[in-house]
């Protein structure tokens, strides 16, 4: 294999990784659905501490979508930082 | 009222207008030798270098080339927050007057935020509400200016090898300095990779092509070389601070020390019980409590991870809306008014979480962990 593909390949590759990095946000979609189910839950029993349930699921939903933004910083260093080659 | 309304729909087909005008056919139809689609700003993850130190300024060393623009943002709304507390103090020296429009808002702001530190601090409240309310505002502003037009729009044409090529001299400079040369000689071998880099960029460039306002993509030329995008980007003036892992990090480490500050403040050198524990009596008795040794270590990383954790998220978050926002500004400007919206949540989102979890930390560090029951 000649250099120019070799090159050629390795950031087709690079992207791959980055895609493949993203597969993280499966985690993080799970975990935001069971936090806001369970809010919702919890706001139809009680509506009257919809308030308070409600800061502390957007706590929990950052917390947890935290880890998908672990990936897309992994994704986005990928693309945008590693070198190709060199 | 109604002529309020009237504004609001004016300045929503304005950006509509606007967001038009940015599609590429446009041009076209008005026989223009620019388009009006937006220029794609140069992505890259270190804060781009501005205005380079002059050589043999004191401030160039290992890691300061020159004034970064992420930097220039940190200071702007540095003094966006020093501007608002200034012009809210002289009216809270007067208590009786009842407040009114600007400063009632902010009271009405920060009285809410101070009683929700005090629910979860208690006696601690007039220690960590500075920590909490700076981080929302420095960070809220911060993430907000990234909004402003013009802001991460306007800054000067780059060529993209040119910039490729000032970094190749960086890294060789390092790599010389890493070789064991003398700081001259290595300087001298950096520079001639930059002309040698440089050399290559011109030769591959017609130098006559920055055609049109520097504001709009120029087309390429009857050979077709240069097509805008692809080596010519603009490198933005000022981009919002919470893309340069700098900014991140120096709030993040502020956050994590503190809060090891007032563990000890509030429990002395027992704090670090927490982590180091060694039960001799108990590890006599049966070998299996060695455990709390290893979840005290545990827990000790976790600790420093929390650094890299608030980083990164505040990073990630930030840096993502940007490219969002250029990548949806070239393939369909009109849309870019939801996404600016959802940039506007997502800032103020993060800001609040940032302040949110280092009060909790902080809350978590003051209140000892000895009596052993007390789960976390």
């Amino acid at each position: 294999m000649d250099e120019q593909s070799a090159i050629i390949l390795a950031t087709g590759l690079k992207y791959l990784g980055a895609g493949l990095a993203m597969t993280g946000a499966i985690g993080a979609g799970a975990g935001v659905g069971i936090v806001v189910g369970g809010a919702v839950q919890g706001i139809a029993r009680n509506p009257d501490a919809s308030g308070e349930i409600q800061s502390n699921m957007i706590l929990g939903v950052a917390l947890a979508e935290a880890v998908a933004i672990y990936a897309l910083v992994v994704a986005l260093i990928l693309i945008f930082v590693a070198p190709v080659g060199a | 009222m109604k002529k309020r309304y009237i504004i609001y729909l004016g300045v929503l087909l304005l950006i509509l207008f606007g967001g038009a005008m940015g599609m590429d056919p446009i041009s076209g139809l008005l026989g223009l030798d620019f388009s009006f689609s937006p220029v794609r700003p140069v992505i890259q993850l270190p804060g781009e270098v501005v205005i380079r130190w002059p050589e043999g300024s004191p401030l160039v060393g290992p890691f300061s080339y020159g004034l970064t623009n992420t930097f220039i943002a940190a200071l702007i709304s540095f003094v966006l927050v020093l501007l608002l507390a200034l012009l809210l103090r002289p009216r809270s020296r007067t208590a009786d007057e009842v407040p009114t429009g600007f400063y009632n808002f902010f009271e009405l702001i920060f009285e809410g935020a101070y009683n929700y530190v005090e629910r979860s601090a208690g006696k601690w409240t007039k220690a960590f509400f500075p920590f909490f309310m700076t981080f929302i505002l420095w960070i809220l502003i911060s993430n907000w200016v990234g909004l402003f037009p013009g802001v991460d729009s306007i800054g000067k044409w780059e060529s993209i090898p040119h910039l490729r090529a000032e970094q190749a001299e960086e890294v060789a400079y390092e790599a010389a300095i890493e070789a064991g040369l003398s700081e001259e000689a290595a300087e001298a071998e950096a520079h001639a990779m930059f002309e040698e880099v440089e050399h290559q960029v011109e030769e591959a460039n017609d130098a006559a092509l920055r055609r049109g306002p520097f504001l709009f993509n120029p087309r390429p030329n009857e050979n077709g070389e240069n097509p805008p995008g692809s080596i010519w980007a603009v490198l933005p003036f000022v981009r919002p601070a919470a893309t340069d892992m700098n900014f991140v990090l120096a709030v993040a480490i502020i956050s994590v020390v503190m809060t090891q500050y007032y563990g000890m403040r509030a429990q002395g050198l027992a704090y670090w019980k927490k982590f180091f524990v060694w039960n001799g009596d108990k590890i006599a008795k049966s070998p299996l409590a060695v455990m709390d040794t290893g979840v005290g270590l545990l827990e000790f990383i976790s600790e420093v991870f929390k650094i890299v954790s608030f980083a990164f998220r505040l990073l990630g978050n930030i840096f993502a809306g940007m490219v969002l926002l250029f990548v949806i500004a070239s393939l369909l400007p009109v849309a870019n008014l939801a996404f600016y919206f959802l940039e506007f949540g997502v800032g103020a989102l993060q800001a609040v979480i940032f302040a949110l979890l280092t009060l909790t930390f902080m809350a978590g560090a003051t209140h000892g962990h000895g009596h052993g029951d007390e789960h976390h």
